[in-house]
């Protein structure tokens, strides 16, 4: 071995994986965070149902709180969080 | 004897009862049984059958009493001259001997009568809800009405008409003429206390008097007394300016006012000593102004400075001030004026001394720590830090410390001082410096007190996260409690918005330590091997300065096995997270082997993975090193430049490693050098610097680290003018979505307000945004009035 690794540091980022750029129901891109909040990160995360359309988590529990019915507000099936 | 009413013949009780009277006014002895007697007569009288005679009574007491005192007037006035105002010639002396006896006779006379005051008096007496809110009747004239007085309150009221009104002028002249001789001389004690009582018998004659109880003393005494002192002080002060300069003039000023003030205490009310002081401040200071103001800028200039004379010249600032103080804003004014100007000028000479370039950041906030710690003592001491020399010496710091050059395109203070408080947070190398950690913490702390002064505190944020980044990162901190601190420090400086995204970096960092535990726990379990001293630092995207196009790289096999393996860990812990690896903020110790001296070698990861790729061979081309390593554009030269510069890679031909990069010329080749050899163990290369956000290169390799530095700060004011204006544009929607309608002038105020926490943002800036949002349908102008914006939602 001409060079041998002692130690390595990595250095990553990270990001949501979401299947649109924007939340359907603030705008906002998923890279930043609903109205509400001040900071993107894991103040403001996103979750997605088992429609698999995603949202900010706070726009869609007051989505879900403002509706007589628990449907998402794309594909208007019934919601559920995807716990995978 | 009964206390029934009867009849009683009015001739006779009056005129034994008049003996008594005479006999008490004139402070006569009287038996006991005999003022005993009388005082049953005055009741007796009182409450007569069929008929009171209390009026009576109360009529003849009265015409009793102005008998006696126009007696006592001609006492009084002797054989003196009235119109002379000598005080010497014994009126006022026989006017306190009259005074004293009369004063004291109608005491007790006023206790003779006190059935009379109780049961008739005090029943036509106005009560003190009338006289506040009073009947216009009550309020009219009290000289004129006829009122019964109580009979003691009725002596002074006869001996005021009677005696004090015929003599006024010849009393005042003597009284002023004697306060002014007792000015310049102390007065023998006899004449000061016939001089004292003769003042206070003019309050006391009217100390019953609810409306006006002064009156007398003011018209008699004061008014006067204050037209001749104040003609007397603006002599005085004007000699005293004519003899000597300003300092003289101060010294002498104030010693006079000490007396005056004194003199006043001792012989007037004391409810006249704050208008004996402001006739003073009128006359002998108000009056000359502007010969005083002509020379504040000379005597500050003086006083700033640390000679001899510095002293005095402050002694002299000191009494100008309390000289001033009084007379209101305006007249202190060129004195604040003169005390910024001072303050500035000596602020920019502070910053201009030469210094060593590279400690231009120690300079400059030595410097304004230097300027703020002088003039706030100065102030202090010589104003008491008065608010508005506190706020001259605010306004010039701030203007030194945002000061630019006419060809800045701005400031530099925020840049020098997140510099310095890079270099005091930053592990000191070698163990030197030898400053303790309550030196670092003093120092940061006085940092703050240079960073309340700038106004670009955006800026700052921008070059301390950045600097703060690469210490986290790299793990330069010199000790994470000092990081905390000094962030809490900046938070309320600034608030927390300011700090947000400083906290985020910083609960990354921990949240890292965190996960690099479980993941080497997730290790364990699993039994996977790794690299020895594998660690990862998980970065939010959103709150790192870091930019964000990575370069692709394959990187080497033995770094992409655990670099897989933890993103298969990450992606189990986290759904819905992508992980992106920025390969130049990695860094990989290394070991060589192949050298005479074994070496350890800290290096970026496609540096790494450059070295790695001479396992097999000693020599690749160029163009088909870079091939493997999958390393495009600029990242190629940067990370490729400092192995050569460093001499670890030899290189021939043109293997595009120059600025800007460049393809490498098909036949280049790189070699490794066998024969390396380094005067250290350990080497630290970074990448060079080139248009991104990574700051200029840490000591060691030397990699071109100045290279960088001026495009860094001009890239980094473009970036800062792009957030501002978002910012403004923010800004102006908030306003505006709650206030509908307002005017252009409103508008700005209302946006600067808002921005001053962390920037002062200029008209032209704000004007555009507007603009700005008038082209997205935020705002129209509202079409009746041009400098109106409306809001449309």
């Amino acid at each position: 071995m001409k060079v041998t690794v002692k130690s390595w540091t990595g250095v990553a980022t990270w990001r949501w994986v979401a299947n649109d750029d924007n939340c359907g129901i603030c705008r906002m891109p998923f890279d930043s965070c609903c109205p509400d909040c001040k900071l993107p990160g894991d103040d403001c995360p996103l979750v997605w149902g088992a429609c698999s359309h995603c949202f900010h988590i706070h726009c869609i529990v007051k989505w879900l709180h403002s509706q007589p019915q628990q449907q998402c507000p794309m594909c208007r099936q019934d919601w559920k969080f995807n716990n995978k | 004897m009964s206390l029934k009413p009867r009849n009683v013949d009015f001739t006779e009780t009056w005129t034994h009862l008049k003996e008594t009277v005479a006999g008490v006014v004139g402070l006569r002895a009287v038996e006991r049984s005999v003022w005993n007697t009388r005082f049953s007569d005055v009741y007796a009288l009182c409450v007569a059958h069929p008929e009171p005679l209390a009026d009576r009574l109360y009529d003849e007491t009265k015409s009793f009493l102005e008998e006696h005192v126009a007696g006592l007037l001609a006492r009084v006035r002797g054989s003196s001259s009235l119109e002379n105002n000598d005080h010497n010639d014994g009126l006022l002396t026989r006017y306190v001997t009259a005074w004293r006896e009369y004063s004291q006779g109608v005491a007790y006379l006023n206790s003779l009568y006190s059935y009379l005051n109780l049961q008739h008096v005090k029943r036509q007496k106005v009560s003190d809800a009338e006289i506040i809110y009073g009947s216009a009747a009550t309020v009219s004239c009290p000289e004129n009405d006829a009122r019964q007085l109580e009979v003691g309150e009725l002596g002074l009221e006869i001996w005021e008409r009677v005696l004090v009104r015929p003599l006024s002028t010849a009393l005042t002249g003597r009284i002023v003429s004697a306060l002014c001789s007792a000015r310049d001389s102390t007065p023998d004690p006899a004449l000061a206390t016939t001089l004292k009582e003769a003042i206070h018998s003019t309050v006391q004659v009217r100390a019953f008097r609810v409306r006006a109880p002064l009156q007398l003393y003011q018209q008699l005494v004061l008014e006067p007394y204050l037209a001749a002192a104040g003609a007397a002080h603006a002599r005085m002060a004007a000699a005293l300016l004519a003899a000597g300069d300003v300092a003289h003039y101060t010294r002498l000023a104030l010693q006079q006012l000490e007396r005056e003030v004194s003199l006043g205490a001792r012989f007037l009310d004391a409810s006249s000593a704050e208008q004996v002081r402001a006739c003073y401040e009128r006359a002998a200071v108000a009056a000359h102004l502007p010969a005083l103001h002509a020379t504040v800028d000379k005597l500050m200039r003086d006083a700033a400075t640390d000679e001899r004379d510095g002293q005095e010249r402050r002694d002299d600032l000191r009494r100008m001030y309390v000289l001033l103080r009084p007379l209101g804003g305006a007249a202190l004014r060129p004195l604040v004026d003169a005390a910024h100007a001072q303050a500035t000028a000596d602020g920019h000479a502070l910053l201009a001394q030469p210094h060593n370039k590279d400690e231009a950041h120690t300079h400059f906030v030595n410097a304004m720590l230097t300027l703020h710690g002088k003039y706030s003592k100065l102030f202090a001491d010589v104003f008491g830090g008065a608010q508005a020399f506190i706020g001259a010496l605010d306004k010039a710091c701030s203007a030194v410390v945002n000061f630019r050059g006419p060809t800045d395109s701005c400031a530099r203070a925020p840049e020098l001082l997140a510099r310095y408080c890079d270099c005091l947070l930053r592990k000191r190398g070698g163990g030197g410096g030898g400053s303790g950690e309550t030196d670092v913490d003093e120092k940061l702390s006085a940092a703050i007190v240079v960073f309340k002064y700038v106004d670009d505190k955006d800026v700052f944020q921008k070059y301390y996260a950045r600097a703060l980044a690469r210490r986290l990162i790299h793990q330069l901190s010199a000790s994470m409690e000092q990081e905390e601190a000094m962030i809490n420090r900046l938070k309320a400086a600034c608030g927390y918005e300011f700090t947000n995204k400083l906290h985020r970096m910083f609960t990354d960092v921990a949240v890292s330590a965190d996960l690099n535990a479980k993941f080497q726990q997730h290790l364990r379990d699993t039994n996977a091997s790794t690299t020895p001293g594998f660690s990862i630092q998980v970065l939010q995207a959103g709150a790192w300065p870091l930019g964000g196009a990575m370069a692709p790289l394959a990187p080497p096999q033995q770094l992409e096995r655990p670099a897989r393996l933890f993103e298969a860990f990450y992606r189990a812990s986290f759904s819905g997270r992508r992980l992106a690896w920025l390969h130049h903020l990695c860094t990989g110790e290394l070991r060589t082997r192949y050298t005479p001296r074994v070496c350890h070698l800290s290096a970026t990861t496609p540096q790494c993975a450059l070295l790695l790729s001479f396992e097999t061979v000693d020599q690749w081309s160029a163009r088909d090193l870079r091939d493997a390593l999958q390393l495009g554009g600029d990242a190629w030269w940067r990370h490729l430049r400092p192995l050569l510069d460093a001499a670890l890679l030899l290189a021939e031909g043109d293997v595009g490693a120059g600025d800007g990069g460049g393809e490498p010329a098909p036949d280049a080749t790189l070699a490794l050098n066998l024969a390396f050899s380094c005067k250290r163990t350990k080497l630290r290369l970074t990448c060079a610097n080139a248009p991104s956000h990574q700051g200029a290169a840490t000591a060691g390799a030397g990699a071109g680290a100045n290279a960088g530095a001026g495009a860094d700060s001009g890239e980094s004011a473009t970036h800062c003018d792009d957030d501002r204006k978002m910012y403004l544009q923010a800004a102006i929607v908030r306003i505006m979505k709650q206030r509908k309608v307002l005017r252009h002038t409103e508008l700005i105020q209302e946006v600067v307000s808002q921005a001053r926490g962390s920037f002062a943002p200029s008209v032209a800036m704000i004007k555009k945004c507007i603009e700005a949002l008038i082209d997205k349908q935020y705002l129209e102008r509202a079409p009746a009035a041009l400098d109106t914006y409306s809001y449309l939602a």
